[in-house]
């Protein structure tokens, strides 16, 4: 069974496409980073990978599920199995939760309702922090922590919840560039250490791990390019993806992508 | 026990009662930004009193059920997108409620006590058929909680987190809103639809400005509830003064006082 295989999938919001003719699949423990500049589609593709939006055509199977004719039920159920990293999240932070129970979340939520935590679901918590080295933040507020401590307590979450598929939606867009280093370093040493599947968005090539080994590049909607690390990453495909001159670099098995001016 | 000690017993009973289960509503509601939700309910409720007097039909059952009808249509906004900033949303059902309430006003031609007893309340209204209600419906809410309140903090703190993570956020924000339909319309003969927002509003806001964490903050909008309705009928009867008035006043004081000792006892943040 596949993480997830798109056929032919459309998606819009009235008569406004967001998405148009994604055909696409991942093998299992697959890394695969999704480029594009700013509306895409990138983060609407996710949506459609955590099942919180149904396509508007096509074919979308979710570990083995039809996305199109799941039951309420079946979603939560999918939901469960499949960790997200929003971009953009609606945290309250007048509510005083610690970070131990904002990576509570996950279990509460893998538990299904109504459900107390066992001395199992504490056990993974506990572990999940340790991962991430937040154990001594466990008792702070999450209001409290700063960005990069912040974005480590969502990695211990998605950890707690023990995910078939892990989606990151343009995880290091609000951090400063040591924070970004770290947590992409981070994502890295998850994905050696967990096996799961891992789509991760981004509009900042040097943001992909060096274990992405494939990459889709999306505009307006439509895929422009899906193959592997280094042949996506041209100064040709990167040109026709942002509609401006680029100059690329590699380093350290990562390749940063230079704006350097508009087309002649 | 004679007469005089029965009615006071109820008196207390509901205003105990009736503050300490609105006020941990008042949690969820002050939590999600959604405060609003409780006065467009009350005044649903409200505008059910008003149709069940101009119909002769029976006053709590319709207020019951169109406090129910608005529960349900807000949860079905909540649920879906609507692409409507959710103030504006709650402004255009109050506005609809309110009009509803004044149009079965003005047709009303003859004694207009019992309208205005749903808008101001009084708690020399209550009977004991009212407070067993009360105590029913108090008495599913701790059941809710205690099933639900780890849900309810999730849903709280972040919605989209609630949904990635599988929560059954619709689900819970239904049972919420129908919950709390039933306990503002049980409430409304003793605070009244226009004042029953602040028992919903002040004892949560005082709660989460000196709250440490979610359960300390229920503990506390609870009390502070109950205070505000105590209190507040006890000033009432000392000096003869308005009942829904004098417990508003007394919530509104009591986060006064919430607000000064944050001064003076500034936490971790």
């Amino acid at each position: 069974m596949k993480p997830f295989e798109l056929h032919n999938v459309t998606c819009q919001i009235g008569k406004k496409p967001l998405l148009e003719g994604i055909s696409l699949s991942v093998e299992k423990s697959d890394f695969l980073g999704v480029i594009g500049p700013n509306g895409a589609g990138k983060s609407t593709l996710l949506r459609l990978l955590n099942a919180t939006m149904k396509p508007s055509g096509g074919k979308l199977s979710l570990l083995g599920k039809d996305l199109v004719s799941a039951s309420q039920r079946d979603i939560l159920r999918l939901r469960r199995k499949i960790a997200t990293v929003p971009q953009i999240m609606d945290f309250n932070l007048s509510i005083p939760l610690t970070a131990r129970e904002v990576v509570e979340i996950a279990r509460i939520g893998r538990n299904g309702p109504g459900r107390s935590l066992s001395p199992i679901d504490t056990a993974k918590m506990e572990e999940s922090m340790e991962l991430m080295g937040i154990s001594s933040l466990a008792n702070r507020t999450f209001r409290s922590l700063s960005g990069g401590e912040k974005q480590k307590v969502q990695m211990a979450r998605v950890l707690a919840q023990e995910p078939d598929i892990l989606l990151l939606d343009e995880p290091t867009s609000s951090l400063d560039m040591d924070w970004q280093e770290r947590l992409v370093r981070l994502i890295e040493d998850i994905h050696l250490k967990n096996k799961f599947t891992v789509v991760m968005t981004t509009h900042i090539t040097g943001h992909l791990p060096s274990r992405c080994e494939r990459i889709v590049l999306l505009k307006q909607g439509r895929i422009l390019f899906d193959g592997r690390f280094g042949e996506a990453l041209t100064k040709e495909n990167l040109e026709k993806l942002y509609d401006c001159r680029v100059d690329i670099l590699s380093h350290s098995g990562r390749i940063h992508c230079f704006g350097i001016g508009a087309k002649e | 026990m004679n007469f005089w000690g029965n009615i006071w017993f109820l008196i207390t009973a509901a205003a105990i009662i009736g503050g300490g289960s609105i006020g941990s509503l008042g949690v969820y509601m002050v939590g999600m930004r959604l405060s609003f939700i409780g006065i467009v309910i009350s005044h649903a409720a409200m505008a059910g009193g008003v149709l069940a007097y101009l119909l002769g039909l029976p006053v709590f059952l319709t207020s019951l059920g169109t406090a129910l009808l608005a529960a349900l249509v807000l949860g079905w906004l909540l649920n879906h997108e609507i692409h409507m900033e959710s103030d504006v949303m709650l402004g255009i059902l109050f506005s609809l409620m309110m009009g509803l309430i004044f149009l079965g006003m003005g047709i009303v031609r003859d004694d207009m006590t019992p309208l205005l007893g749903l808008m101001w309340g009084s708690l020399l209204f209550v009977k004991a058929q009212d407070l067993a209600i009360m105590v029913f419906l108090s008495f599913i809410l701790v059941g809710f909680l205690l099933l639900f309140h780890k849900e309810m903090k999730s849903i709280v703190f972040s919605r989209t987190l609630g949904i990635v993570c599988g929560l059954p956020v619709n689900l819970v924000t239904i049972i919420f809103l129908v919950l709390s339909a039933g306990i503002i319309t049980a409430n409304l003969n003793m605070i009244g639809g226009l004042l029953i927002y602040s028992l919903l509003s002040c004892p949560a806001a005082s709660a989460y400005t000196i709250g440490k964490n979610m359960r300390a903050i229920l503990i506390l909008s609870s009390i502070f509830g109950m205070l505000s309705a105590g209190v507040g009928l006890a000033v009432s009867f000392g000096f003869d003064l308005p009942t829904g008035a004098c417990i508003t006043l007394t919530s509104v004081f009591i986060y006064g006082m919430a607000l000064l000792w944050r001064k003076f006892n500034p936490g971790d943040g």
